[in-house]
């Protein structure tokens, strides 16, 4: 294994640190008085932490003159879809007992459930095209086009929170 | 509680309680609202949460 690839290792398995943790407090029930309000809390934090932090790759690349952070990129990226992913079923398993129906009906009442709901949609495309063979089968101009909608999906993060 | 006015950020139709898993319906007035209700009569509950 070569320098890059044992980092990626590295950041891999650090990312799902934050979810065993969290997995360890469900188990010793140590979320606190709102389970579900900790864990949505959480797990969103954590969504955006990584988001954010695949979108400092592209400074770090110029501030350090290193191309190598990009070999980091896709494994943060994913995490962040990774995170939300979690947080909405955590919504909508616990917080809205699995009801679809309360779930959409919350979404159309609460402009902030609505961005979040964008957000995540447009997270699915970012992460089906995140893999090797979809990046070969793109343009490189389309496919760089497609991926800035993460500083989109950042901030409609933050504006959800 | 009134499970029929909303929280400006969720809907107050359902409830958990403390250390149980699993949500349940909210009583109006929290079950007390034979009691109560007649406190709040003439009262609109939606300007007065």
């Amino acid at each position: 294994m070569n320098q890059l690839q044992f980092f990626r290792a590295l950041v891999i398995l650090n990312g799902a640190v934050p979810l065993v943790m969290l997995m360890w407090d469900v188990w010793r029930d140590q979320l606190g008085a709102n389970s579900v309000n900790h864990a949505l809390h959480n797990t969103g934090i954590l969504s955006l932490v990584f988001l954010f932090l695949s979108l400092l790759v592209t400074p770090l690349r110029r501030f350090t003159c290193w191309g190598g952070w990009v070999a980091f990129r896709r494994a943060l990226g994913l995490y962040g879809f990774f995170y939300a992913v979690v947080h909405l079923v955590i919504y909508v398993g616990f917080d809205r007992a699995l009801s679809v129906s309360s779930t959409l009906h919350e979404i159309w009442m609460r402009r902030f459930l609505q961005v979040g709901a964008v957000a995540i949609l447009l997270m699915v495309p970012l992460a089906v095209t995140s893999t090797n063979a979809m990046i070969q089968r793109m343009s490189p101009k389309w496919w760089k086009r497609l991926h800035r909608a993460t500083y989109l999906v950042a901030i409609l993060g933050v504006l959800h929170y | 509680m009134n499970p029929n006015v909303d929280h400006p950020r969720w809907s107050q139709a359902t409830e958990q309680r403390i250390g149980e898993s699993g949500r349940r319906k909210t009583l109006m007035f929290n079950g007390y609202e034979d009691q109560v209700a007649d406190l709040y009569e003439g009262i609109d509950l939606r300007v007065n949460f």
